[in-house]
């Protein structure tokens, strides 16, 4: 189920959040349950970070966000998957339980790729006010989902410097 | 007593050298955001360190986690014997064995005297249980930094691809 919102948090009308009734918060937390990025939050810590998102589905080829933008938003891939690309290369793709825009969140800088669904995918959603406010009502998660978000760009980082050393 | 990290020599400890180590730190570019109190908490985690001329740092796949701030001197990055990168003073190193825990991808072998600050692992979890508030800006420098690095790579891989 789901219904289209014209004021959604994302500010992009193609997204559609997930059924916004009372048992959104448990959905949300089962989905929260199975991101590998959260593997190391316990049961209370996921219900506080359910407080500070929200869930879309989109259909296939919809852009979730745009390189060059200025961004507002990271996500957690639930279902399906999402192409990476820069310009009209293919940087990668991004699968179940994986995070995508996160880099845009913690540098401030514009999306260095476009991200597009290539099926019908569904994901988490955490604006940049709700980090901040995550950050502000509870610094012990905030660092922890940083710390978790900086170990998966550290690991990315160690395989791009390998590719790019390879190729030098 | 003095602490050794990889036998490299502690440069002080105590409240003596509180000042001093203060005065250190605020010459670290990661750090340029946080305000005098914080950099007085921050100095209770870390330790001040001198390198001489050749001396290792930290090693290639060593899994020994720790960050340093070069605060003065220069040091070079290598992998499998190759220069990747210089770290001039302010800079810092080993950040990414740091944030994920694996073996540090690089060696880093101090190219003349340097001096810098070391924080373990283990200080960084001291520091996110004592102070949440403040490993949230460290934390977030750090990411930062990675995230930039991270766009540097992407984008001259993207050439090649």
């Amino acid at each position: 189920m789901s219904k289209i919102l014209s004021g959604n948090d994302s500010g992009r009308p193609n997204f559609h959040e997930l059924t916004n009734d009372a048992s959104l918060h448990k959905q949300l937390c089962s989905m929260l349950d199975r991101v590998p990025l959260l593997q190391e939050f316990d049961h209370d810590e996921i219900e506080c970070l359910a407080n500070y998102c929200s869930a879309y589905k989109v259909a296939h080829s919809v852009k979730i966000f745009v390189e060059g933008d200025r961004s507002n938003y990271m996500c957690l891939l639930i279902e399906g998957y999402v192409a990476l690309m820069k310009g009209n290369k293919q940087l990668g793709t991004v699968r179940e339980g994986r995070t995508m825009g996160e880099m845009s969140m913690l540098d401030g800088l514009p999306y260095s790729a476009t991200a597009i669904s290539a099926v019908d995918a569904r994901f988490i959603l955490i604006t940049r006010k709700q980090f901040d406010a995550i950050e502000q009502d509870h610094p012990r998660i905030a660092v922890k989902l940083l710390h978790a978000i900086g170990k998966l760009m550290s690991i990315r980082l160690r395989e791009t410097t390998d590719l790019l050393l390879d190729r030098l | 007593m003095t602490d050794k990290v990889n036998n490299l020599e502690q440069l002080g400890t105590g409240q003596a050298f509180q000042a001093e180590l203060c005065k250190m730190l605020e010459k670290v570019q990661l750090l340029q955001d946080l305000d005098r109190a914080e950099i007085e908490k921050l100095s209770h985690f870390c330790g001040a360190y001198k390198a001489e001329s050749g001396a290792v740092i930290f090693r290639e796949g060593e899994k020994v986690h720790f960050m340093g701030l070069l605060v003065d001197g220069r040091v070079k990055i290598l992998k499998e014997n190759k220069e990747v990168a210089v770290i001039r003073a302010g800079k810092s190193m080993g950040e990414m064995s740091m944030m994920d825990g694996y073996p540090h991808s690089a060696t880093a072998v101090s190219d003349i005297d340097s001096e810098f600050i070391l924080f373990t692992r283990m200080q960084f979890d001291h520091l996110c249980e004592a102070n949440p508030a403040l490993a949230l800006k460290l934390c977030r420098a750090i990411s930062k930094l990675m995230s930039l690095r991270l766009r540097q790579t992407t984008g001259t891989l993207v050439d090649y691809l």
